[in-house]
């Protein structure tokens, strides 16, 4: 790798955003030639971190210098010796030059504060929080993902916005999503990856809103020009992911609490019971902080608001209304944030999560079984203590896991439902989106709640892997239509198929990949998920997928089939006679939708490597951060009954089964119901399409007027009403009744308050004046009085 | 050791310069506008570059530390407070301490490790103001510290983590306020008085935050007030400024008393009216009382321990209520807040300025030194209460901020809002939260710089701050709107800005004090933050620019100040220990050992 590549690959994007405005001072297209500079550097870096996780370790670029003593044979142990004063001093140091795969690389941020370091067990650090990057498979490859579409996705926007005014905003957002995508994903903590998670949200904010100038009318009623809409898109999606974010916080600000720590290899080494570095341990009875959770009865909620976060970020039911807005924004900023990579942020942080959740039922029936461990710990739990927690636990993370694979089958089911029926290309693909992120979701609940965890979670990753190429691929080719005809409605495209024949043909190869058909990297990655759904028994769950495999077979076909069958619209007709014939996009524009088809057609083939990937020379993927503790063997899916050595070879077995090409191939032959049953429902779903779109034989009107069609119409139209619930509820209501607030309490009474307690006052005062008569003979008096009173008071006292 | 020396003068310069040019620039402006504005400034900003130096050699690793005592009865001076795990107060002998030497190596723990460091002027001590107190308000207190102490008055600046980065910001601002006034204020009638008053007001300040005593400490808030009144009054922007700079003035000073009975009754319990000698004092009560119950109570150090504290805070609950509410009314926290928007309205922009970022400060820090770092563990019982006043005063202030119309108003609730979230930072007493606190009084200084001087500079060239009347200024001025959201999205807590960071020190402080049902609810919160303030930006930024609007033109001079504030906001969000290594110390020193207090506490009661 090249050195330092972890920090340089977001470094590098980030620069380049802050540094755009500087070029863009010396020359606009340097500015251009330079912003895609540097995201093809971040992608050269990005990959060239591949072959060391390829090949499980890692040759550190500068020696690190620790002190303490180290556990792992490769490390040099020296003493130091240092005379101060007279006496001298043996210091314990270990010089660290190369290190396993997963990684994880820290410096210290913010000292002094008491936060417990990652200390690795017999190392000494100082307190404080610490930036780190994690070297680690999954983070590798999404940096991978992030960086490579990107790149591919701003050459594309060097032809899609060329002479658009505003290119400087448009690079440093652009450039500075890129880092903070590949920050997040690096992150190996959460505070950092929260950083990254709201640079993302901002980028986000500022791309959907970048046209916020447009003078054209606006398309809804509420503003008056499309740039104050666009402006409003940004706002809706900012502000719906910002509630996610709260959950998220909330979440992990109680886990630090109860952990002492932010950083996710310490959290995974903890999660059970506290195997980490004696130094900093805080808990008093020895039990990790999933664990100290459960005993308090706030895992479930715990772990329901953590998954918020990636809720609103992938935008899945109930966070899922801004999607469709933030197709305001240009088209490449569609394709990169809100179909290969923000969105995926969400799916990315329940698989980091996943082996940490799902870890701890098995490790604490590891050391229920065998008394020895226990011992060794200094645990202190009676039997019946240990049986309560198993069970709180177990049914904690069971809740998570069937939320999460609940909410993606819902979310699935709901948003592919809405696409049917959309009349923008862009919003179909946003509907899409959200769809196939529910398949991800539902993959990772599947293999949370399951024992083939390896599997559903490979699945799951080669589905974001996949869909990522596909949806980029259908963004920028539907980009470059919406660039030809400048219509975003499907209704008002059609027979553009011989016009634009190369975009034709990737934008056929993205739809029949997203649908599934054989031999695209979509059919391989919706059959791991579906296999996953039937391997583990889940068979509701099997029929929602099934049912949506039908359902996006339709609406993709009925997309390609508006846009590109069919007659030409009267759209098209008075464009082509004002500004001549719909050419073919540019070579800038039609060559990285042709190297993403290209990747899409091979991507599928690749899966045994992709899983090689994961998995490691080592199958230390899924036990992370613990191997070489308890012989490599916490998170073994093998039965728990097996003797250590027979489990071992369990494992290995396993692994080679499952990265390796025979295997695969036998999988995929044993699996042939599963895959008979999604090509029927192929065809059922390509039917309906054909005739009423591809071929025009039938008039869809037909359907979506009659007296039950239109009903459904209506309502599948109008997104469930949910937006408009949302709408009505928490913007209308909410000012509403802050406004009524306001007039009354603030104004009126607050305040009202000064004035009232001045009038007092002045009452007061006035009855008050009134004693004071001026008259002597009442003066004499009263003093007579008030003689009398005090030596009344005295003598009595 | 000669930089060490220096420091302690320019301590004493830094405040001393602006409370003596304020007369002298008042005088002067009666003949020349343009001198008096340029003095000012010139003022402002050395007095800024002193503190600026201070701090420097407060972070110096080789300091060496001289005490020497002048063999005079009345008169003591003593130049760096040492290396120590405790405060050691004024007149020491003669002694030499020398820090350790860092080496090459940078993993040696104890270099990294926790110090405390001030620089100090003592300027002189009156001695027996109560000689042998005659009625004691607390005598439990009083008979287990040091029953033989008079109540002398010790006066004195002190610069110490804890107040430097607050003094800094103040000053900071004031320089940066005084460039922008002398654009703004170009016009005005009576510059004498105006920039004048201005001096006397950030030299009051100043002089609040590095008061060594309670007494001085209400002498320079008093100091602090009348400046303030006379300029909202003088220079008022509508006809009512009479009655709103009068009623500005009466809640202030109705604040002050409930202060003032408040901060002397602490002073008699711990029979001591200097800051460190109070914390000495209330230290040792608390473990000599401990002593005494454990000949009572058979339950163990550890509860011996927190049962002492507990009683002592018992006590002091009553002076923390007091004084509480002085700053309450000083912070603007809900329902004490209703002068608040009235005076931001009246006043002008550059006065607006120190009004919000920088006065509001001051009562914030109160809380901290009084309250929190210095009586803390023994006033936890108050924590829940003071987080729903906080958290109230959070939610009403940005709701409020969401329905107004102007974008004044608008700020003067959202600077009321942000200060709910200082107070719960606070009112947590855990090392976080207060830590987070801090940094955030910083954010929110800087912040609301930012965003008052935007609020100028929009009055100034396009005459109106109703939301109706604009709309689509970023093409005009796009560098004033790109500043205006980074420090709008700062307010909000988005990263890699400084509020983020003290954000999430704040949740993280309410998470270790167990509130979590409360952090929750702040946190949520602060979505609506981030609602008006992205609305305000799109209503005045956004979208196409609105008829009236075409003859907008900025001047450079206005967008100076605001362009330095951005660079703090995004270099302090991206490293935040610059700011936090002043305080982080302290606080940590002074609270972790009631870390394990609070685990205690949680055990014993039980549950979330």
């Amino acid at each position: 790798m090249i050195p330092y590549s972890p920090w340089l690959v977001w470094i590098v994007p980030m620069l380049g955003a802050v540094l755009t405005p500087v070029f863009s001072k010396i020359h606009p297209k340097f500015r251009d030639v330079c912003a895609i500079l540097f995201a093809g550097a971040a992608a050269v870096i990005a990959v060239s971190m591949i072959p060391d996780i390829w090949s499980g370790f890692i040759i550190l670029p500068e020696p690190q210098i620790l002190g303490g003593t180290s556990l792992y044979p490769w490390d040099i142990s020296q003493t130091l010796s240092v005379t101060l004063f007279g006496t001298t001093v043996n210091i314990p140091i270990v010089i660290r030059w190369m290190s396993l795969v997963p990684f994880d690389w820290t410096y210290l941020w913010i000292p002094n504060i008491p936060l417990n370091p990652p200390a690795p067990l017999g190392i000494w650090m100082p307190q404080g929080l610490y930036a780190g990057v994690l070297v680690d498979p999954l983070s590798v490859f999404m940096a991978n993902v992030t960086a490579c579409i990107g790149f591919l996705i701003m050459v594309f926007s060097w032809g899609y916005m060329h002479g658009e005014p505003d290119l400087t905003r448009y690079w440093f957002f652009m450039n500075f999503f890129i880092g903070g995508m590949i920050f997040l994903v690096l992150a190996d903590n959460l505070i950092q990856l929260f950083i990254g998670w709201e640079i993302v949200g901002l980028c986000s904010w500022g791309l959907i809103g970048f046209w916020h100038k447009a003078r054209e009318k606006s398309p809804v009623p509420d503003y008056v020009t499309e740039g104050e809409y666009n402006a409003y898109c940004g706002m809706k999606a900012f502000v719906t992911t910002k509630v996610g974010d709260v959950a998220l916080l909330i979440a992990i600000v109680i886990i630090f609490f109860v952990s002492g720590t932010f950083n996710f290899a310490m959290l995974q080494q903890n999660a059970a019971i506290q195997f980490a570095n004696p130094m900093y341990n805080l808990s008093t009875n020895g039990l990790g902080w999933v664990s100290d959770l459960a005993i308090r009865g706030m895992l479930p909620a715990v772990a329901i608001l953590f998954f918020g976060g990636p809720v609103a970020k992938s935008a899945q039911f109930p966070l899922d209304v801004w999607l469709p807005e933030a197709m305001a924004g240009p088209t490449t900023v569609s394709a990169l944030i809100h179909a290969a990579t923000m969105v995926k942020a969400g799916v990315y942080l329940v698989a980091r999560v996943l082996p940490i959740f799902f870890g701890v039922p098995q490790l604490l029936q590891t050391l229920i079984t065998n008394p020895t461990l226990y011992n060794l710990y200094g645990l202190t739990l009676t039997p019946t203590q240990w049986l309560l927690l198993y069970i709180a636990v177990q049914s904690g993370v069971q809740t998570f896991f069937i939320t999460v694979a609940s909410i993606g089958a819902f979310t699935a089911f709901l948003t592919a439902s809405m696409g049917i029926v959309a009349r923008e290309i862009k919003k179909v693909l946003a509907y899409s989106t959200m769809s196939q992120i529910g398949y991800m979701m539902l993959a990772l609940g599947i293999a949370g709640i399951s024992t083939i965890t390896a599997v559903g979670f490979l699945a799951s990753t080669f589905h974001l892997m996949a869909h990522a190429i596909f949806k980029a691929l259908l963004f920028l080719a539907a980009g470059a239509v919406l660039h030809a005809v400048m219509t975003k409605d499907m209704f008002e495209m059609g027979g553009l198929r011989k016009k634009m024949p190369i975009t034709y043909t990737c934008f056929l190869v993205g739809s029949l990949s997203l649908a599934g058909f054989p031999g695209f990297a979509g059919f391989f990655s919706k059959e791991a998920i579906l296999g996953t759904c039937l391997d583990a028994n889940q068979l509701i769950f099997f029929a929602v997928a099934a049912i949506v495999v039908a359902m996006t077979t339709f609406y993709t076909f009925r997309m390609v089939g508006l846009t590109f069958h069919g007659p030409e619209s009267k759209h098209v007709r008075d464009y082509e006679k004002e500004k001549g014939p719909v050419h073919e996009a540019p070579a800038v524009m039609y060559v990285p939708v042709s190297i993403l088809a290209g990747a899409t057609l091979v991507a599928g083939w690749f899966e045994p490597s992709f899983r090689q990937f994961f998995l490691g020379p080592f199958y230390t993927y899924l036990e992370n951060f613990q191997p070489y503790l308890l012989g490599g063997l916490v998170f073994s899916e093998a039965p728990s009954w097996l003797p250590h050595e027979v489990a071992l070879l369990w494992e290995y077995w396993h692994y080679f089964e499952l990265t390796s090409y025979s295997g695969w191939i036998s999988e995929l032959a044993s699996a042939w119901p599963s895959i008979l049953l999604s090509l029927g429902l192929f065809v059922l779903g390509f039917i309906p399409a054909w005739y009423y779109y591809i071929s025009r034989r039938g008039i869809p009107e037909s359907v979506t007027s009659s007296r039950v069609g239109g009903a459904i119409w209506k309502f599948l139209y109008n997104r469930w009403y949910i937006d408009r619930l949302y709408h009505i509820v928490f913007v209308n209501w909410f000012l509403a009744g802050v406004a009524w607030l306001y007039k009354n309490l603030e104004v009126k009474v607050l305040d009202g308050f000064n004035y009232v307690s001045a009038k007092v006052t002045i009452v007061v005062s006035d009855k008050f004046r009134k004693t004071q008569t001026g008259v002597a003979f009442i003066n004499v008096l009263m003093i007579i009085v008030g003689i009398a009173l005090l030596a009344a008071i005295f003598a009595l006292w | 050791m000669l930089n060490n020396m220096l420091a302690s003068y320019e301590l004493l310069a830094s405040i001393a310069v602006l409370l003596v040019m304020g007369p002298i620039v008042y005088l002067i402006g009666k003949k020349s506008g343009r001198a008096a504005r340029w003095l000012a400034f010139l003022a402002a900003g050395t007095s800024m570059v002193l503190l600026v130096h201070v701090g420097i050699i407060l972070l110096d690793p080789y300091a060496v530390t001289l005490t020497i005592t002048l063999n005079s009865s009345t008169w003591t001076y003593s130049f760096i407070y040492a290396y120590g795990s405790q405060y050691i107060p004024y007149a020491l002998q003669f002694n030499v301490q020398l820090y350790p030497f860092t080496t090459t190596l940078n993993t040696i723990p104890w270099v990294y490790s926790s110090f405390d460091r001030s620089i100090a002027y003592p300027m002189f001590t009156v001695y027996e103001v109560i000689p042998n107190p005659t009625f004691k308000l607390a005598s439990v207190i009083s008979q287990f510290s040091n029953p033989l102490a008079n109540l002398s008055i010790d006066a004195g600046l002190i610069a110490d983590g804890l107040s430097y980065p607050i003094a800094m910001l103040i000053s900071g601002l004031g320089a940066l306020v005084m460039f922008y006034a002398a654009f703004y204020m170009k016009d005005v009638e009576s510059p004498g008085s105006f920039f004048g008053n201005m001096l006397l007001f950030v030299g009051g300040m100043l002089g609040v935050l590095l008061a060594t005593n309670v007494i001085e400490f209400f002498l320079f808030w008093e100091v602090m007030l009348i400046p303030s009144y006379i300029l909202v009054n003088q220079f008022g922007l509508t006809e009512k400024r009479g009655i709103t700079a009068l009623k500005y003035f009466l809640w202030t000073t109705f604040g002050s008393v409930f202060m003032f009975i408040g901060l002397f009754m602490m002073g008699v319990s711990l029979n001591s009216f200097n800051f460190q000698q109070m914390y000495i004092n209330l230290a040792t009560a608390q473990t000599t009382y401990a002593t005494y119950l454990a000949g009572y109570i058979p339950y163990g150090t550890t509860f011996n321990l927190w049962l002492s504290l507990f009683l002592i805070g018992a006590i002091l609950a009553i002076p923390a209520i007091l004084i509480f509410i002085g700053f309450a009314v000083k912070m603007a926290l809900f329902p004490l807040h209703t002068w608040l928007p009235d005076t931001y309205m009246e006043a002008p922009i550059p006065v607006v300025l120190l009004l919000s970022a920088a006065m509001t400060k001051t009562a914030a820090y109160g809380i901290a030194r009084f309250l929190v770092v210095y009586m803390g563990p023994s006033v936890q019982m108050l924590t829940v209460s003071l987080a729903i006043v906080a958290l109230i005063t959070a939610v009403y202030g940005g709701i409020m901020a969401l329905t107004q119309k102007n974008l004044k108003m608008m700020l003067a609730y959202s600077s009321m809002s942000q200060m709910g979230y200082i107070l719960f930072g606070f009112a947590m007493i855990t090392v976080f939260g207060v830590n987070g606190s801090l940094l955030h009084i910083i954010n929110h200084g800087i912040c609301m710089g930012i965003w008052f001087m935007v609020a100028g500079i929009i009055l100034k060239t396009t005459g109106t701050l109703d939301f109706d009347k604009l709309g689509g200024l970023s093409e005009k001025m796009p560098a004033t709107a790109a500043i205006a959201t980074i420090a709008g999205l700062s307010v909000a807590g988005v990263p890699p800005l400084v509020g983020f960071q003290s954000e999430w020190m704040i949740f993280a402080g309410g998470s270790m004090a167990t509130q979590y049902l409360l952090t929750g609810l702040l946190l949520a919160a602060t979505a609506i933050t981030l609602s008006y303030y992205l609305w305000a930006i799109r209503r005045i930024f956004f979208g196409p620019l609105k008829e009236g609007l075409e003859k907008v033109q900025v001047p450079r001079s206005l967008v100076a100040p605001m362009v330095i504030l951005m660079i703090l906001v995004v270099v302090l969000g991206i490293a935040p220990a610059i700011a936090t290594q002043y305080f982080t110390p302290i606080v940590n020193q002074l609270l972790t050992p009631w870390y394990g207090y609070q685990q205690i506490l949680y055990l014993l009661l039980g549950g979330p």
